[in-house]
Order: structure tokens, then C-alpha cells, then sequence
């Protein structure tokens, strides 16, 4: 198709000199302006902020039987905080304004929060913080020009730290874990200048239920916990676009 | 020396955007995408210095300055001692500079940030995790260890830098405690400041010599040295981090890296003398955990350590040959409390401990056509004097440290290298020391061995200079662990992993 092209445009331009030299007048050459495409791969970097749910079940009655007092059957906890990070993707544009694209994230800082639950005779604390967050995610988008709103979901991944634990240090139990769940979001990218452009993008991911082996550092004990959790994102992002097929 | 002027030539035929085949180079870039983002269960993280971002500002490509990442060629380490400001890639060398291309035209600046990561497969002869091993699995573990962000490359002309962010996983058994007089407040972080060198250099004639000099300031002892034969930067330059690891080590080697802040000053005489004096301080203990270390994972806090480096190399041909000496020393305050005491506090004896650290290296390289052949050797003599017995059971004890290495990096692109490394520590028995080894002795040695394919080395091959990868398979043997060769076996490690750098 390009060698179509290219015989086309030599054709035509055979022409105009034709038509100039009847003429006789000097031949002024316009610029030539290649339309700009989002084809290309990049990398860059995120700033976020995030906020999201944890609930805690303690359904195998592991909770329970620490200390005594035991700890709490269930906790809901709101966490907030931020996250810092990097991309690379690419994508292709086609047909002619349809943009596909894939792209890898990763980003850390804390996204957390902490809740005192009242238990028979006591007060417990439940901890988290989430402070790893990925994703592999494709996206979809239309674009106008430099400007591209576009869709994207995929698999995202969270490294998450729990705490659930009595002040009187009765007990103290942890659980760690780096967590498959999914995403989807939405955003807008606009190619301010040359191979660059920015974007604000929200995720949500999901990542469900999962039991997770907390381990009592007092007592020496560990059991599963299960812990559900959400989390949304809100990115601010910068990426420097290379491989694109046309000038920028 | 192993410019590749063939290489430059190629450079200077891609023009901007058009980078042939910007579809080969498309694809295989969102290959790499999507690999990197599977490898998403995390561990600890070793060191590394191979970086997509030094590829794009000098022009050069990957092989130019390492035989195999991150194992350094002769050009490497001029390109480390030159302060990482060489250029002459298509984009500017540094904000500041004016460079231009062909066309007279100002090149564009890309900030030189890459990202790197490795995953990694670790199976041990029997399971070494202790119980419970969560978050992961007691044994046949994929981890990825680490994860890192970089900012590596030129400032301004003469200023340079090489500086890492990693996210170093979760332990095993998790954290600790969370509350209480006995928890560590600072045993939370899991991304922390990694290997980090700054450097100011320059050069200039003193009578009929030519002179490199510089300052560094860096974040360890031989973060900032160039020969991969001081601890920071030895093979294997990818390890298992959920292995066990090759015994007892000597302060200098990883014992307060990023504990402490250095400075230095340097000179490479006519291409062949280094010479190097530092002075190292433990940085303040909420310091360190700004940057996301705990302190509690050094000895303690001491204040100026002086560090000496003097590296002898001739070349002839295609031959190097390396000799030199290394070493620091230092009055360790150590803490009065630690992870496991009543009360956990960030207070430090009075008193001191002095460790003296003396190493001797020496490496050899050879280019042929289309390989690299390295040995390399290096011995750590450690002494301890700790008359009050604040940390050890005796006064005096003594811990070596000795490394040989035979490497074959053969072939330009699609590059296998072949490794064989024998690690060995051994020193004075101590009953407080080494309290859980066989006759409290900290004697461990084996054998490392290992095959890795680089597929990027030599040409600017697609996705240069914006990735390239390294896979392995590595096994280590344990002829003594711990003080004993009984079981030492089961500690075996093998680990097969993939490593990514963009």
C-alpha cells in the first residue's frame, strides 16, 4: 500500500511541474504535513491518588481465638493515600481514528487506613496498607487529532500489608500478600508537544475475596483470614512517545 | 578500545521516529509490555546497572559497555569513571547541552529514567523457608525481585548520576510486630533508595599524563568502583533472593549500603592507574527510614569510615589485565537494643566496635571477534575488634571472604554467557556471632554456575535503546553451610529467571 502511495504522489508531482513550466512561473512547494497519529509505543510516569474498601471476615474463626480476648468476627475499613509510578504501552491507530493499545504500570506509595473495632472486653485495630499497584491492561480509544479519550481494563496486581491487632498486645497478627485482581477505567490523553503528552486516567480494580494467612508475631500462631478489597485511582500522567511513524 | 564506529554508522542512518523496522521495534516492544507486567509477585532485590537509558545518550549499544549485564567492558568503566556524561546518542547528552545532529538541528532531551525488573523461579533442595513462610510458598517460589526505577545518565557535561528506586517484596513470615515497645518502627518499607552514585568528572594533562578525575558521592562502599570485582557489583547479578545466600560477609560488602552516605575523590592516570579516597557516615536513623531503610539492618551508627581504592590496569591488544587493593574501616556504635528486645530504641553504645576491612582483586578480560573472556578474583580480610564484647563473643575475631570467577560471553547479538564462580567465607568461631551455626563457626563455600542468553548485545537491534533482556538459569552447590558440610546440600538453589531492563 505505502508503494501505491509513494507512485501516487510521484505522479502527481510530475504534474504540477508540468503545469508549472506552461506557466512560467516559479513552482512554490507548500509544506508537506504529515497527519499526526498515536502509533507509537511510550513510557512515562503517574501520579495518583487512590481511596478504597477492605473488609475483613474472619470466617475460619482464626481471629477469634487469639489472645484472649480473641479478635474481631469482621472489620470495614476506608483507606485514601497515593501512589507514584511508571508505564510503558503502544499503540496503533487505525480505521482512521480507532486507537489499540496495551500497557504495563507499576507504582508504589500507600493507599491506607486503619479502624479500632469493639470486641467482648477489649478494642481491636485493623490495619492496612496497599503500597504496590500494577496492571497489564489494553486500551481502546478514539481519537481527534492529539487529543484521545479512551477505555481500558486488564489484570492488576496489589501488594497489600494487614495488620489486626490488640493495644495490650494480647496479640498482634499480620498478613502479606501480593493480590490478582482486575481493572477497568477510563481517561483522556492530549499530545501537547512533540513526542510528548500528558493524561488523566481513573481505574477501578477489583480484587475480590481471598483468604490470606495472617500470622500472630505474639502468640505464633497463623490461620487464613479472608479480606475483600477494592481500590480506586485517579492518575495523572506524563509519556514520551517513541517508534511513531510520522513526524511530530 | 571497543568503540564500534559500524555501530555509530547505523546510528546515524536511523533518523528520528524512524527507527527500521518501526514495526519490528513496535512489536517487540509490546511484547516486552506485557511480559513485564505478568511479573507481579514480588521479592527482595539485588543490585543492577544495565540501563536502556545510558544505551540512548551515548549512541551505543548495550554490548559496548557490558559483556553481559551488568559485568562491565573496558569502555563500561570509562563511561562510569567519565561520570556517566558521555553522549553522543540522537538525543541531547544533558538539559543543558546544545548538541545537534546532522542536520544542524538541536537534538531533543529524554529525561534518562529507565525501569528494570527480573522474575524468577527459585526451587531449594528441601524447603529452606522457615514456617510459616507466608506470603509464599515454602518452596518452588515466582517472585519478582526487584522491581526498579532509575534515573541514569548525564546532568550537566561533567555531572552524572546513576540512581535507584526498588521495590525489594515482602519477607517471608511477614514484618513483625505492629505495636508495642518491641516492634521496629522502621521494619514497614518495602521500595527503598538503592544503589546511588553521583559524580562530578573531568579531565585534564599534568605533565605528559592524562587525567580522569572526579568526586563521587554515593550511598555505599563500591557502589561507585568500576571493576566488577568489589562487592556491590560481583556475579551473580541476578540471585535468588529467596536462596541462602553465601555466609557471613565483611561490613564492605553490603553491610551498610544505604545506611550511609560517602564522598570521595578520584583519578585515572593515562588510562591504566585508579585512585580513589572516600570517607562514609552512617546517615541518621529517621534518615534512613525516610528512604525507606530500616536501620536495624546494620550493625549500628559510626561516623567517618575512610574507604581507599588503587586499581592497577594495563591493557595490550585486546587484553586487561586488573590488580588492586580496596578496603575501609570503621567504629561502629552498635545499637543497644535490636528487632527482638523488650524495648526497641534507636540508641547506640558509647562504645565502639572496629572493623577493618582489607581486599585484594584482580580481574582479567580478553575480547575476541565475538566474545568476552573474564577471570576475576578477589579476597576480604576482615578484622574485629571488639574488646568490650558489645556485639561478638570474643575480642578479636577474624572473617575472609574470596570469590574466583570464569566467564565466557560468546557471541554479539543472541549472546550466551557461560559462568562458574566459587564463593567461600570462613573465619574465627564465635558462640554469639554465629550462635546457630555447627561449632559457631561461620564457614560456608560452593560453586555458582550459569547460562544466560542476551538477545541485544552488539547491534542496534530492535528496541534498542529502549530495552533489552537477559534470561538465566543458575544453580548453586553448598559444599559447607554454616559451619558444617552435613545438610549443607539442602540448601541448594535453583533459580531461573527472567530480566528485563527499559
Amino acid at each position: 500500500m505505502k508503494a501505491t502511495l509513494l507512485a501516487g504522489a510521484a505522479f502527481s508531482l510530475l504534474s504540477v511541474s508540468a503545469f508549472a513550466a506552461d506557466l512560467g512561473a516559479p513552482l512554490v512547494k507548500a509544506p508537506v504535513s504529515t497527519p499526526f497519529t498515536w502509533t507509537s509505543c511510550y513510557a512515562g510516569g503517574q501520579v495518583g491518588g487512590g481511596w478504597g474498601q477492605k473488609d475483613l471476615t474472619d470466617s475460619a474463626g482464626f481471629l477469634a481465638g487469639l489472645g484472649p480476648p480473641g479478635g474481631p468476627s469482621a472489620a470495614n475499613l476506608d483507606t485514601s493515600g497515593y501512589m507514584l509510578g511508571g508505564q510503558i504501552g503502544c499503540d496503533y491507530q487505525f480505521a482512521p481514528a480507532w486507537v489499540l493499545g496495551i500497557e504495563g504500570a507499576a507504582a508504589g506509595g500507600k493507599i491506607g487506613g486503619s479502624t479500632v473495632v469493639a470486641v467482648p472486653g477489649d478494642n481491636a485495630t485493623f490495619k492496612e496498607t496497599t503500597d504496590f499497584l500494577s496492571s497489564a491492561t489494553a486500551r481502546v480509544g478514539y481519537a481527534w487529532d492529539r487529543w484521545l479519550l479512551y477505555v481500558d481494563g486488564g489484570a492488576a496486581w496489589a501488594g497489600d500489608r494487614y495488620s489486626v491487632f490488640d493495644v495490650a498486645q494480647a496479640y498482634d497478627a499480620e498478613g502479606l500478600e501480593t493480590r490478582l485482581g482486575w481493572t477497568v477505567g477510563a481517561g483522556i490523553e492530549w499530545a501537547l508537544w512533540n513526542d510528548w503528552s500528558v493524561k488523566l486516567e481513573y481505574d477501578y480494580y477489583g480484587f475480590g475475596h481471598r483468604n490470606v494467612t495472617f500470622i500472630d508475631n505474639v502468640g505464633g500462631t497463623f490461620g487464613p483470614v479472608d479480606v475483600k478489597q477494592d481500590i480506586q485511582v485517579v492518575k495523572l500522567g506524563v509519556n514520551f512517545h517513541v517508534f511513531a511513524d510520522s513526524d511530530r | 578500545m571497543v568503540h564500534n564506529e559500524g555501530m555509530v554508522h547505523m546510528r546515524g542512518e536511523s533518523g528520528h521516529f524512524a527507527f527500521t523496522p518501526w514495526h519490528s521495534g513496535l512489536i517487540s516492544a509490546a511484547a516486552v509490555v506485557f511480559v513485564l507486567a505478568g511479573f507481579l509477585t514480588i521479592g527482595f532485590a539485588p543490585p543492577a546497572q544495565a540501563l536502556p537509558s545510558f544505551a540512548r545518550q551515548t549512541g551505543q549499544p548495550c554490548g559496548a559497555c557490558h559483556t553481559d549485564f551488568f559485568g562491565l567492558t573496558p569502555y563500561g568503566r570509562r563511561f562510569k569513571i567519565g561520570g556517566y556524561t558521555y553522549g553522543g546518542g540522537k538525543y541531547r547528552t544533558n538539559p543543558f547541552s546544545d548538541d545537534t545532529d546532522k542536520n544542524g538541528e538541536k537534538k531533543k532531551w529524554v529525561p534518562p529514567i529507565s525501569m528494570m525488573s527480573v522474575i524468577g523461579f527459585t526451587h531449594t533442595q528441601t524447603p529452606t523457608l522457615p514456617s510459616p513462610s507466608a506470603p509464599y510458598s515454602a518452596n518452588d517460589n515466582v517472585v519478582v525481585s526487584p522491581l526498579s526505577f532509575f534515573w541514569g545518565g548525564a546532568i550537566t557535561d561533567h555531572i552524572g548520576a546513576f540512581a535507584q528506586v526498588t521495590y525489594g517484596g515482602q519477607p517471608a513470615g511477614g514484618f513483625g510486630l505492629s505495636v508495642g515497645p518491641a516492634a521496629d518502627p522502621f521494619a514497614v518499607h518495602t521500595w527503598t533508595w538503592d544503589n546511588t552514585d553521583v559524580r562530578y568528572a573531568d579531565s585534564t594533562s599534568i605533565g605528559n599524563f592524562a587525567v580522569t578525575y572526579g568526586i563521587t558521592a554515593n550511598n555505599g562502599p563500591t557502589v561507585q568502583d568500576p571493576w566488577n570485582t568489589t562487592p556491590v557489583w560481583v556475579f551473580p547479578y541476578a540471585g535468588s533472593t529467596l536462596g541462602n545466600g553465601f555466609g557471613p560477609t565483611p561490613i564492605i560488602d553490603l553491610g551498610f549500603s544505604a545506611h550511609v552516605g560517602g564522598v570521595g575523590g578520584y583519578a585515572y592516570v593515562n588510562d591504566v592507574l585508579y585512585l580513589e579516597a572516600s570517607v562514609y557516615r552512617t546517615l541518621d536513623p529517621n534518615t534512613q527510614n525516610s528512604l525507606g531503610t530500616d536501620p536495624f539492618g546494620a550493625t549500628g551508627l559510626f561516623d567517618a569510615a575512610p574507604y581507599w581504592r588503587v586499581a592497577f590496569e594495563p591493557h595490550w591488544g585486546n587484553n586487561w589485565f586488573e590488580v588492586g587493593t580496596f578496603g575501609m574501616a570503621a567504629n561502629v556504635h552498635p545499637w543497644t537494643s535490636a528487632p527482638g528486645a523488650p524495648v526497641v530504641t534507636t540508641a547506640t553504645s558509647p562504645l565502639s566496635v572496629n572493623f577493618t576491612d582489607v581486599g585484594f582483586d584482580s580481574q582479567y578480560q580478553y575480547q575476541g571477534d565475538n566474545f568476552w573472556f573474564t577471570l576475576r578474583g578477589s579476597y576480604i580480610r576482615e578484622n574485629q575488634n571488639d574488646q568490650n564484647l558489645l556485639i561478638a563473643g570474643n575480642p578479636t575475631d577474624i572473617l575472609n571472604e574470596a570469590r574466583a570467577y570464569a566467564s565466557l560471553a560468546y557471541g554479539n547479538d543472541n549472546r550466551v554467557v557461560l559462568t562458574g564462580q566459587y564463593f567461600s567465607s570462613w573465619g574465627t568461631p564465635d558462640a554469639v556471632l554465629y550462635a546457630g551455626n555447627a561449632n559457631f563457626s561461620p564457614d560456608t563455600n560452593g560453586w555458582i554456575a550459569e547460562i544466560a542468553y542476551i538477545p541485544f548485545s552488539s547491534s542496534l537491534a530492535p528496541g534498542w535503546p529502549w530495552f533489552n533482556a537477559r534470561i538465566g538459569l543458575q544453580y548453586t552447590w553448598y559444599n559447607e553451610f554454616n559451619g558444617t558440610s552435613v545438610g549443607a546440600s539442602a540448601n541448594n538453589t535453583l533459580f531461573l529467571y527472567a530480566w528485563v531492563a527499559m
